[in-house]
């Protein structure tokens, strides 16, 4: 089942006076149950692809559909609802939040929604768990390691139970053992429990765990290749 | 409560920018509250003064077109006797009335034999007088009813004419039938007026004695205190009716009618209060503003994350509003411990000055208005958690993916 259909999708940017085309007629299906990696160079419109998907970007022409509803036309507080629904986001630089503990960033996405605190938390200790970070729940981002951010990170993103997570860069900043078993996590949550990952790299260690490989060169997609 | 939460970490997390903002807000808050509390002490204890110590009691009862005429003309505004009795009876019946006393001024000549210039004054009841004044009672005591020639003398009059107590002097002026009339009078002891322009011209004399030398026996005046300060509009109405009733033609001033210079000491500290105010709330307030500008720059990437995850604009606007709030809200907890601690400590130094236009060394002191630093509160709060809502506006309209690629 598709989750996420792209149509046509153009983007341009103003970068000063030039004008940068990042995404050019990109027409793209996710489905449900995918583990796919956008795969290309810097500037090849990798972010920009997973920024439209993840409606923090709005497309400069072209269609994007959500489980078969046009986003296109929707408010910014109708978009944000379906962040907080249906997707979860893993950046490059954990973007975890300095002033709180693991446990209370990943209890975050939940109070957004309205969840008491209580149900946040066991919700969110669960998440930890899963991730094997229930140890550091206490600790703060400052006292962890990158790849202990980047597990608190999923376990944020992963917390709310989205249909889709969005990994920007996921291993970019880790070392490679860490970016193994960052890896390594996200290829058993997506075998075990089946939640979609769509993911950016330019790494070429991690293509071969992948179900799906989006490759993309100048804002086109070049090769769409299933495994 | 997260965002509280959020807000107040967050606070902690910059303590040393957080601090110097909460110091401005609460030294501002401190110095409003201080200078607040002062002009409030100064206008009652003026008021206090006019009432007692001035003698001119709460309200006073006057023939119907006094102020206009009274001082061109005053034996046709006078109160007759029969007048007095009928109306001191009728304001008597009035609960809330504890005093009614009948006044004469009367001006002229004083002479110690050798000197002579004029004086001013003002015939009283004695015992009403010492009823009247209670505590603000001269140290040498007061007119004696029975003595009717004795005369309290301003400090600098008694100067001029070099008189001590004990010592005697002769007034002269017209009766209101125009003859000349003389009359001796002993001074008692001397008082101040509390203003240089009047203390080398006022004496204090007993009713009686005043009569006397304008040869009458009315008054042109009644004096009414009243238990409080505040039954001041009821207990008018309810004369101006029984007058009216009674078909008495009169007129009544309330004692700030009748003290001009309450009016323009209270409109000069109340400009020099909106001056202040207006200064230190743009300074207390732009030290947020710039605290909160700051914050906000740097938690950009923080705000886009929010957004990502599924905070609305709102939310965004919420988060940094409380933060500014929290900070109104320390900082004027922080104000109200300095301005009691303030209050207490001017108390216990009991600071003393004398202002101008007088003579009399006053305490420097200031009330504890508890509703006024309240709505102090209230309105910096406000205005921090303002000044922190435009920026944060301005951050939450900003788009998500340059606000997450923001370094």
């Amino acid at each position: 089942m598709t989750i996420i259909e792209l149509t046509d999708v153009h983007k341009t940017y103003h970068l000063g006076e030039t004008l940068v085309k990042a995404l050019r007629g990109v027409s793209l299906g996710i489905d449900e149950g995918d583990l796919a990696a956008v795969w290309g160079a810097s500037g090849s419109g990798k972010s920009t692809l997973l920024n439209i998907i993840g409606l923090v970007d709005e497309p400069s022409s072209g269609t994007l559909t959500l489980n078969g509803s046009e986003v296109g036309d929707m408010s910014d507080n109708a978009k944000t609802d379906l962040r907080s629904r249906y997707m979860g986001f893993i950046f490059q630089n954990f973007n975890l939040m300095p002033i709180l503990t693991a446990l209370e960033n990943v209890m975050l996405p939940l109070q957004v929604q309205g969840i008491s605190a209580l149900e946040a938390q066991d919700k969110a200790l669960n998440s930890l768990k899963s991730v094997g970070m229930e140890k550091f729940s206490q600790h703060r981002p400052d006292k962890l390691s990158g790849g202990q951010r980047q597990r608190v990170a999923i376990a944020r993103g992963l917390v709310t139970e989205p249909k889709l997570l969005i990994c920007d860069e996921p291993t970019a900043n880790l070392d490679f053992e860490n970016a193994e078993r960052v890896m390594d996590l996200m290829c058993e949550l997506n075998e075990k429990r089946g939640i979609t990952f769509l993911f950016s790299t330019h790494d070429t260690r991690l293509i071969d765990r992948v179900k799906r490989i989006i490759y993309i060169e100048d804002g086109t997609i070049v090769k769409d290749e299933r495994k | 409560m997260m965002w509280l939460k959020f807000a107040l970490r967050n606070i902690y997390k910059n303590r040393r920018r957080s601090a110097a903002t909460i110091l401005a807000v609460a030294l501002g808050f401190c110095s409003i509250s201080l200078f607040h509390g002062y002009t409030q002490e100064t206008y009652a204890g003026v008021a206090t003064s006019i009432i007692h110590g001035g003698g001119v009691g709460h309200l006073t009862v006057f023939k119907q077109g006094f102020s206009e005429r009274g001082r061109l003309e005053p034996e046709k505004y006078l109160f007759d006797e029969q007048e007095v009795k009928k109306i001191q009876a009728l304001v008597k019946s009035i609960s809330e009335v504890l005093l009614v006393t009948p006044r004469l001024n009367l001006s002229g000549l004083i002479s110690n034999g050798k000197t002579s210039t004029i004086f001013l004054a003002e015939g009283v009841v004695p015992d009403d007088d010492a009823r009247l004044r209670g505590e603000f009672m001269l140290k040498g005591g007061g007119l004696d009813s029975q003595t009717p020639s004795a005369v309290q003398v301003a400090t600098d009059l008694a100067t001029i004419l070099e008189l001590v107590p004990g010592g005697n002097a002769v007034i002269m002026g017209n009766t209101f039938s125009g003859m000349v009339n003389a009359l001796d009078v002993d001074m008692r002891n001397t008082y101040n007026t509390g203003v240089d322009a009047t203390n080398d011209k006022f004496i204090r004399m007993s009713l009686e004695h005043a009569q006397l030398f304008y040869d009458t026996q009315g008054a042109d005046k009644l004096v009414v205190l009243l238990d409080n300060i505040q039954h001041i509009p009821a207990v008018k109405a309810q004369i101006q009716a029984l007058a009216k009733k009674n078909g008495l033609d009169i007129e009544i001033k309330t004692w700030d009618e009748l003290a001009t210079f309450y009016h323009q000491l209270k409109s000069m500290f109340d400009m020099i209060f909106l001056f202040i105010f207006t200064i230190v709330i743009v300074v207390a307030v732009m030290s947020v503003i710039n605290t909160m500008s700051m914050t906000v720059i740097e938690r950009i990437r923080e705000i886009g994350t929010l957004r990502a995850i599924g905070v609305r604009r709102s939310g965004i606007k919420w988060l940094f509003s409380v933060e500014g709030g929290a900070l109104g809200l320390l900082g004027s907890a922080l104000g109200v411990i300095l301005t009691i601690s303030v209050h207490f400590l001017m108390k216990s130094m009991a600071f003393t000055f004398i202002p101008p236009s007088s003579s009399a060394e006053v305490t420097l002191s200031v009330q504890l208005d508890i509703g006024f630093m309240l709505v102090l509160s209230l309105l910096l709060i406000l205005l921090a958690l303002l000044s922190a809502y435009f920026p944060a506006k301005r951050a939450a309209k900003s788009p998500i993916v340059d606000a997450l690629g923001h370094v």
